[in-house]
């Protein structure tokens, strides 16, 4: 099973993949607010989407309009929280 | 008296077996920052738009008219193919741009244009269909400048591509991005005009009342062929350029653009109709 370590750099390559970002993953904190302007990375609805629709095919995780889940894409450590089943270091 | 004051052709004719020319080098001079979520047309639209402007300051009310025969035609295949062969949900971004009107919002961006902006398909006849939108509202002063421009994507493998268009099979194919910009006005730049003809003899006769040596005729793709060889025979004697060295959805533009952009006398006439629609002749002369 997959560490959260190595998660958390796959989701990094994945929103620098679906949102066509100039970053590397070092270059993403793990608490780097994702959506908004207010965030490093200045995302938007339409990359949220985006991030959602590749969590689902690559994951299998859905991420819906209600407010918990809508939560995950907070950050890489929420995202990471929201896809790795409990206990997994 | 509306005036073409810029021009930019781009036809790219994409050999069998070869990949599609990456355009991100080129788009990285020409546009003001890095567009994400841009897909092959935008790109062209991009490209052909920044070139045929090429620095100049446009109005604040200049509109775009966008035509294109296919539109996006990669990114819809790709979002098709999402939906009904991986019967899974399109992404949002492949979605989005499935709408041709996506390549004028790039444009505008680009430019910074904030006036309206139309993009309109018609298979065969897209640039008749801008030059008529753009003639109008220039005439009417809706807008002060049209930056009009006809684009056409190719989505490999070109045999596919072809097929789709019920094109012969070694029919060489290209890509395009044609682009005028219009004022009103005087000056040294060609004159656009356009006028409409009930009947196909009215159309021949202005057409000889005005004809000179050393003008083009092309006739549209829409036209019968017969109508079409007819007029040909009577007004080409002029050198035209060969549709079957590169085809696109939309090669009317490319001819008019590159027209558009020569140094070369004379008027380039372009002829569509039908004894249902009606006839028409948009000329762009000296």
């Amino acid at each position: 099973m997959m560490n959260r370590e190595q998660l958390k750099l796959e989701l990094k390559q994945m929103i620098i993949r679906e949102c066509e970002k100039d970053l590397r993953p070092e270059q993403i904190p793990d608490d780097a607010v994702l959506i908004g302007s207010e965030g490093s990375l200045a995302l938007d609805s339409l990359d949220a989407l985006q991030i959602a629709l590749a969590v689902k095919q690559q994951y299998g995780k859905r991420i819906d309009g209600n407010n918990q889940t809508r939560a995950a894409l907070t950050s890489i450590n929420t995202l990471a929280d929201f896809i790795l089943p409990d206990g997994v270091p | 008296m509306i005036r073409a004051i810029s021009a930019c052709d781009y036809l790219q004719p994409v050999p069998d077996g070869a990949a599609l020319p990456p355009l991100e080098a080129a788009l990285k001079d020409l546009c003001r920052e890095r567009f994400r979520r841009i897909d092959r047309f935008i790109q062209l639209a991009l490209l052909g738009s920044a070139r045929c402007v090429a620095g100049r300051t446009l109005r604040p009310d200049c509109g775009i008219y966008l035509g294109s025969g296919l539109g996006p035609i990669g990114n819809n295949i790709v979002t098709q193919q999402q939906l009904i062969r991986d019967a899974e949900i399109p992404k949002p971004v492949n979605f989005v741009n499935t709408l041709g009107s996506s390549a004028g919002f790039y444009v505008a961006r680009n430019l910074g244009l904030q006036g309206q902006n139309f993009f309109i398909s018609r298979r065969g006849a897209s640039l008749q269909a801008v030059l008529s939108a753009a003639i109008a509202d220039l005439t009417c002063g809706v807008v002060g400048q049209a930056l009009l421009g006809v684009v056409e994507e190719v989505a490999l493998p070109l045999a596919e591509h072809r097929l789709r268009q019920h094109l012969p099979g070694d029919l060489t194919l290209a890509e395009g991005s044609h682009w005028l910009l219009l004022q009103p006005g005087t000056g040294d730049s060609r004159s656009l005009e356009l006028k409409h003809f009930t009947k196909f003899a009215a159309l021949e006769d202005f057409l000889k009342s005005v004809w000179r040596t050393g003008d083009r005729l092309c006739c549209a793709r829409s036209m019968e062929a017969r109508v079409a060889g007819a007029l040909r025979r009577d007004f080409d004697a002029g050198a035209r350029p060969d549709p079957a060295a590169a085809f696109h959805d939309s090669l009317e533009a490319a001819w008019l653009a590159a027209f558009a952009a020569s140094p070369e006398p004379g008027t380039l006439f372009l002829a569509d109709g039908s004894p249902e629609r009606g006839w028409s002749l948009f000329y762009l002369g000296a």
